[in-house]
């Protein structure tokens, strides 16, 4: 059993910490980089906004860690396109990909933007391998993905850097959030 | 949101941790899992509300991926708790990997309404694995104070949960 002591309000301080934001202003922007990310969280929590430049309706989007490129990662994830439900896998003997989502391209209708969440729970911890969770959703009026995958990345180092790509470069006004997820004590 | 409570399972093979006493001050509850099991290949991870494992109390749909297709079920007044959330890895299984879920009990101090849990988790360990999107209903109104959380084949040691507050205006 593990009570839970009473809080006292005026101690009470936020669990969700703002780390950094960046948002493309410019064309061109191929990669967006979060490094020297505090190991001193408990959680890491990504928003991402984004939209790629790139010709297609849609184009997925990738993410690595620690500037490690698509070694060790291997994915399951769960999708539906408005008319079936889809589950599929990546392994790590030919991953093309760190984590991915099907985010919005450049031939989608003008101003959707791909909305998603990356969790990377424990991040800091350096005896196991690390388990993402991505949450995305895109809807283009009439077709769309709406999507949930988890990654593992097999790697037992502390994430100290995100990289983040969406095809040849990013859409203006794509944006990208990274907090901090204090627990007690923290 | 705020920081509630932190446990890190240091006993291999728990079957149960409780969090108990819960603080009733918040509007709704979120649960951070790091979740392994401890023998098996695969085990289920479930939470009951309360203690109690009523069966006819909850009720529940899931939406789930294992890699090669996509299922969705539920149990009707059959589960003794409001959520099998996911199926936790083992050490058997992949020594390193654990399943991330995070759990969200909204309006949990209500005592006019059914709770409504959701949650999404998975894990995979190259070449294996599953996703899950995961509804589970509790029927009382009684406000949440506690949490049981279990699983089938008990916790790996390293097993860690963390509740958090969130506020409303």
């Amino acid at each position: 059993m593990l009570p839970i002591a009473p809080i006292a309000s005026g101690s009470m301080h936020g669990a969700i910490v703002p780390i950094a934001f960046q948002s493309i202003t410019t064309t061109g922007v191929y990669q967006v980089t979060f490094s020297n990310i505090p190991q001193k969280y408990q959680d890491l929590f990504l928003v991402g906004y984004t939209r790629s430049a790139s010709s297609g309706t849609t184009y997925p989007s990738a993410i690595y860690l620690n500037n490690t490129g698509v070694t060790g990662w291997s994915i399951t994830g769960i999708s539906g396109n408005g008319s079936s439900a889809f589950s599929g896998r990546n392994t790590q003997s030919g991953p093309t990909y760190g984590t991915i989502f099907t985010g919005a391209g450049a031939s989608a209708t003008s101003g959707i933007f791909t909305a998603y969440e990356l969790h990377l729970l424990n991040y800091a911890n350096t005896s196991t391998y690390k388990t993402s969770m991505l949450r995305a959703a895109t809807d283009l009026n009439g077709s769309g993905l709406t999507e949930f995958d988890v990654g593992l990345w097999s790697n037992t180092s502390g994430i100290n850097e995100i990289d983040i790509q969406h095809g040849t470069s990013f859409a203006i006004g794509s944006q990208f959030a990274l907090y901090g997820i204090r627990t007690v004590g923290q | 949101m705020f920081p509630i409570a932190t446990y890190t399972n240091n006993t291999a093979g728990a079957n149960y941790i409780n969090l108990t006493s819960i603080p009733q001050g918040f509007t709704h509850l979120q649960l951070r899992c790091w979740v392994k099991a401890y023998t098996n290949t695969v085990a289920s991870f479930y939470i009951y509300f309360n203690g109690d494992s009523t069966g006819s109390n909850s009720s529940s749909h899931y939406l789930y991926g294992n890699g090669s297709s996509a299922t969705s079920g539920g149990y009707t007044n059959s589960g003794a708790a409001i959520g099998y959330v996911i199926a936790a890895p083992a050490p058997g299984t992949a020594a390193n990997v654990y399943a991330s879920v995070i759990c969200d009990i909204l309006d949990y101090t209500n005592t006019n309404k059914g709770k409504t849990l959701k949650s999404i988790g998975g894990w995979d360990n190259n070449g294996s694995g599953a996703v899950e999107l995961f509804s589970g209903a509790y029927l009382p109104t009684t406000a949440i104070s506690s949490l049981t959380l279990g699983c089938d084949s008990g916790f790996a040691a390293g097993t860690r949960f963390d509740l958090y507050g969130i506020t409303t205006a």
